[in-house]
């Protein structure tokens, strides 16, 4: 029993202890649970914390697709109004263009001066508008560097050209340098003619009198362009804010000089843009000094050869190709038609008095010669009588560019067209264009009488011909000389050299375009036999006979036209404002065959129908935009090859490259000028 | 794109047949993928899971038990059947472990790995970010530490929410619990549903309970884990009655300053556990409704106001941590309700379930939340919407 006792309190004893082991155990499970859930908690912290974070994610790339989207808005906004404000800009200037070329002569002083003045203000609008957006762009970094080889000595003379033209009334000398060694940078060559640009505009706004120095010179591996002016100088307490946006130099003469108030802030902004920087030093009334420092950009620059002295006579170019002769011993006059129709890819040689101009004109055969009329050695007076008596010669056509005001007399001795300095660049390649035109002056209206050759001229205006006039016989032959005309309206009593004369000087001379007699003579026999021998067409005056005379000249044109449909470019203009049709129409008058169409939709097919040369086209277009059109006619077989220029209030750089992206061969931005514009064409044109 | 959502229908009529008619009327059309149902204990609870089970699709699993009270948006009720279905993205597997009191460890991973093979899976290859687990136990049987110890025996991290099925009657000796699974309704048993979802989800807690900061240690515990025989060295209901400020007479639950208004809790991470003493004992000690641990250090807590609380949980904690919460079950333990009913707050509590997502839920003996056996505790199991 004992036995059974002491094995019965073992076994309770045991019990007990595996019972305290139980419970342990228990226990000790109880505290894993307890890391567990601690682990638990902290994988929920890391789960919120991950939720935390990928919701900051997504707000942050919320935040920056916001960012992304505002930065679309404004550069959405900025093309917006950049196309909105250029269209009407566009209207302005050119209507002024047109309204100064076509009825220049006729509006009195006052008209022209208040033309000039509309011209003007247009333009600054324009400038302004530029620099703001120009700004904004930079502002909000969609202005992309490209690094090219920039030939300064281009850019500086590019630029001084430019500016040269607002020193007219001031006594101020401009001069540019390039010192050797600083030839070619590596920058963005658009970049850096804008600041140049910037600073010598603000040198001349401020600068009456005296000197204004650019010039470029080589440190080490850095740019330094220096601008220097002697004009009124900065206050020592503005030179610091003189590069913030809206900052002038307070004072009444900087408000009479006028301006944004950008120009500077731009200089500084691109200078950035460059990895440079821009300084100035300045003493009141004494001057101011602007330095451009870009480093490094002539680090890889491969120096060039030494350019050519001058006096060697320069190659010129094969056919095809306009080549002017200016003949004038001014330099800022060559420097400045140089750049000017170099730009427009002219050949332009230059000889500095009458007699090497009359030797430069047999050996190189100009297309035109540009002849100022005071001049070493030779006059132009002279030159142009000697080039009129010579057969070879006589048929260059003379633009006269001189200071002088003596139109009568050049007109009288067989110049083309006579320009007074200072004359706009773009009116100096217009006239070239209009030389060299083989259909301008499609009708030459010739009578003595003023209200018929009025009468004649605005019908046949009305019906799109081009038109000129003579008053007298001996005007008409000599501007027959310079450019024979289409179609000639002839009447037979004028005084002097009568219309009978003239027929028959222009059968003997061996034209043979029509000419429709216009008269109220009562014709004989002997006068049929002499119309008839001179293949006239008569209409004698009455009631309709204006009517008929539009008529025939439509019959003649339309048949030279078709004559000549396959020498003539043929331009197919897609645009859908009826005003920038009219301008352009105008600007084109004579120079191409346009065609319109007014949405793109209809310019692909025009185009298809048509195969015009070379299509003008607006981007912003109903029913099928620009964009698309282009990509539409690049990919298709017919109009694939035909080179499309796009002419478009959309300013922008990515604008362009959207354009040239989708195939356009070129870019012009409105308002476009129509020297640009015909420029633009013929090179397109001749790239084809 | 994944959410769980869930109806829920209330009826107190008796009859079984009209019951279970309306009950399926108020869900209406559907096939959910799992069906709760809670219902007072004196229900013919056999004949309710027949009629309910033969009215839901085979596809359906059931789950539910006997309770005290029973909750959906409406509040607490009592004496009623409230059934939950809950469908969307969510598969469920079901298991019954039977045995509880004579080896509740045995039970516990018995039902677990029942509601994974549901599921095709084991409780070791469950992946713990989308599988959470239920878990009804016959609350009197008093085994939620053994039976979560064998439930989790193969896999610790499983995120386990529950509570006990219970009964009305306050006799202890009376009391009574029934278990449901599926077709199955049984006394003594723990039944798991295992529920894999990639809806946003979270196990949950909510008491009524802050820290005071103070602290005592059990010092020595009874053999069987449940009676701290000292606290901080000395006998337990003195030194306990002395840390709270009363008289041991003053110590049983549901006395106004006694164990219900000054319980202990352990602090685990950022929560704190309810550690509940339900009653001092002749010897001194004091007895708890969990297993203590000798040396473990407890703060005292102090009992707040339950409905406001509750509604700050349901209202701004549940949105916190569950995205866009759609649907919830809730534990909620049967000392809660009392307490409410001894100040007088229990319509105040009731209707702070309006404030959080459809739900549906039953007063419960004792909560399990994670591995433990907790108390005086809302546990819940909450689902979300990630659209």
């Amino acid at each position: 029993m004992s036995e059974l006792a002491e094995e019965n309190e073992r076994l309770q004893k045991e019990l007990a202890r595996q019972k305290r082991l139980a419970t342990r155990a228990l226990a000790s499970y109880q505290q894993r649970a307890l890391q567990m859930e601690l682990i638990r908690q902290q994988n929920e912290d890391l789960d919120r914390l991950a939720a935390d974070l990928a919701r900051a994610k997504r707000v942050a790339e919320e935040r920056a697709r916001e960012v992304e989207e505002a930065a679309r808005l404004k550069s959405e906004f900025l093309a917006n109004f950049s196309h909105e404000i250029r269209t009407p800009l566009n209207g302005i200037i050119g209507y002024c263009d047109l309204l100064g070329q076509e009825e220049g002569e006729r509006l009195t002083a006052h008209g022209r001066r208040d033309l000039t003045t509309i011209r003007r203000n247009a333009k600054t609008l324009l400038a302004l508008i530029n620099d703001i957006l120009d700004l904004s762009k930079i502002e909000s970094g969609q202005i992309d560097v490209v690094t090219e080889d920039v030939k300064l000595p281009d850019v500086f003379e590019e630029c001084a050209a430019t500016v040269r033209e607002r020193l007219k009334n001031k006594d101020v000398e401009l001069r540019v340098v390039v010192e050797d060694g600083a030839d070619v940078a590596r920058t963005d060559g658009l970049k850096l003619r804008q600041i140049l640009l910037n600073l010598l505009t603000n040198a001349v706004k401020f600068t009456e009198l005296g000197e204004i120095h650019a010039r470029a010179r080589r440190a080490g591996d850095d740019l330094e362009i220096v601008v220097e002016d002697t004009g009124v100088g900065i206050p020592p307490e503005q030179l610091e804010s003189i590069f913030e946006k809206f900052r002038q130099v307070d004072g009444s003469f900087t408000r009479t000089a006028g301006g944004t108030g950008l120009g500077l802030a731009i200089v500084r902004e691109l200078t950035r843009l460059l990895g440079g920087r821009v300084e100035v030093e300045s003493l009141l009334g004494r001057g101011t000094t602007f330095r451009v420092s870009l480093p490094g950009v002539l680090r890889e620059t491969e120096r060039p050869a030494r350019r050519e002295e001058t006096g060697s006579e320069p190659t010129l170019r094969g056919s095809g190709e306009t080549h002017v002769l200016l003949v004038d011993d001014d330099p800022l006059i060559q420097a400045l038609v140089r750049s000017r129709l170099g730009a427009d890819g002219m050949k332009v040689t230059t000889a500095i008095d009458g007699a090497e101009g009359l030797r430069l004109m047999r050996t190189a055969s100009p297309d035109v010669v540009i002849l100022d009329i005071r001049m070493p050695k030779l006059d132009g007076w002279s030159v142009l009588s000697a080039m009129k008596s010579d057969a070879e010669l006589a048929r260059i056509p003379v633009i006269i560019l001189s200071v002088e005001e003596e139109r009568g007399r050049g007109f009288s001795l067989g110049a083309f067209e006579y320009l007074v300095k200072p004359v706009e660049p773009d009116r100096l390649v217009s006239v070239i264009s209009s030389a060299i035109s083989p259909t301008q002056g499609e009708v030459l209206v010739v009578d003595d009488d003023a209200d018929t050759r009025e009468l004649v001229q605005r019908r046949l205006r009305a019906e799109g011909f081009d038109v000129s006039h003579a008053a007298t016989g001996e005007d008409a032959l000599l501007r027959m000389r310079v450019s024979p005309p289409s179609l000639m309206v002839l009447d037979l009593v004028m005084p002097g050299v009568d219309g009978f004369e003239v027929l028959s000087r222009i059968r003997a001379a061996g034209h043979e375009f029509p000419v429709v007699v216009l008269t109220g003579k009562e014709l004989d026999d002997t006068d049929r036999v002499r119309l008839r021998e001179g293949l006239a067409r008569v209409i004698q005056k009455h009631g309709r006979s204006i009517e008929e005379v539009v008529d025939e000249a439509k019959r003649f044109v339309t048949r030279r036209r078709e004559l000549h449909a396959a020498r003539v470019p043929r331009v197919l203009y897609v645009e859908d404002v009826a005003q920038n049709r009219d301008i352009v129409r105008r600007y084109l008058r004579g120079v191409v065959e346009l065609l319109e169409a007014e949405d793109g939709e209809e310019g692909v097919d025009v185009a298809r129908r048509e195969q015009p040369d070379l299509i003008l086209m607006d981007l912003s277009l109903p029913r099928m935009d620009g964009w698309t059109a282009t990509r539409t006619l690049r990919g298709d077989a017919a109009t694939g090859a035909i080179p499309v220029v796009a002419l478009t209030a959309h300013a922008s750089a990515e604008d362009r490259e959207r354009a040239l992206g989708a195939g356009c061969s070129d870019y012009l931005t409105k308002p476009v000028e129509r020297g640009q514009l015909v420029r633009a064409i013929r090179k397109n044109l001749n790239r084809t | 794109m994944a959410k769980v959502q869930l109806r829920s229908a209330r009826t107190t009529k008796t009859d079984v047949d009209e019951a279970i008619a309306e009950l399926m009327e108020q869900l209406g059309e559907g096939e959910p993928r799992l069906v709760t149902l809670f219902a007072s204990r004196d229900r013919d609870h056999g004949a309710l899971n027949r009629a309910l089970r033969d009215r839901l699709p085979s596809g359906t699993r059931l789950i539910g038990a006997s309770s005290a009270a029973e909750i959906d948006h409406r509040g607490v009720g009592f004496g009623s059947v409230v059934v939950s279905a809950l469908d969307g993205d969510l598969e469920v597997g079901v298991g019954l472990g039977g045995g509880l009191s004579e080896d509740a460890l045995r039970a516990g991973s018995t039902a677990m790995k029942s509601a994974c093979a549901q599921l095709g899976t084991s409780p070791r290859d469950l992946d713990t970010r989308t599988h959470v687990g239920l878990v009804i136990d016959d609350g009197y049987k008093n085994k939620k530490e053994e039976l979560l110890m064998g439930a989790l025996d193969q896999n610790q991290g499983i995120l386990l929410v529950g509570g006990g099925a219970s009964c009305g009657e306050m006799d202890p000796a009376k009391q009574s619990a029934l278990v449901h699974v599926d077709g199955e309704v049984a006394e003594d048993c723990v039944a798991v549903a295992m529920i894999r979802t990639d809806a946003p989800f979270g196990a949950l807690r909510h008491h009524a309970y802050t820290p005071t900061d103070e602290r005592v240690t059990i010092t020595e515990v009874s053999d069987d884990g449940y009676r701290a025989l000292t606290i901080d060295d000395r006998p337990a209901a003195e030194r306990y009655a002395e840390a709270i400020g009363v008289s041991v007479e003053e110590l049983p639950f549901g006395a106004p300053r006694g164990f219900s208004d000054r319980p202990l809790a352990m602090r685990v991470g950022r929560e704190y556990f309810m550690r509940s003493p339900l009653m001092p004992m002749p010897d001194g000690s004091v007895l708890f409704a969990n297993l203590l641990e000798e040396g473990a250090e407890y703060e005292l807590m102090k009992l707040g106001d339950q409905p406001t609380m509750m509604r700050e949980f349901l209202e701004e904690e549940v949105p916190r941590r569950v995205r866009s919460p759609q649907a919830a079950l809730y534990f909620h333990c049967n000392g809660r309700q009392y307490v409410a009913m001894q100040k007088d707050e229990a319509g105040a509590l009731s209707s702070t379930f309006a404030a959080g997502p459809t739900c549906a839920g039953f007063n419960v003996q004792f909560e399990i939340y994670c591995g433990f056996h907790i108390n005086t505790t809302l546990t819940a199991l909450v689902f979300g919407s990630d659209e």
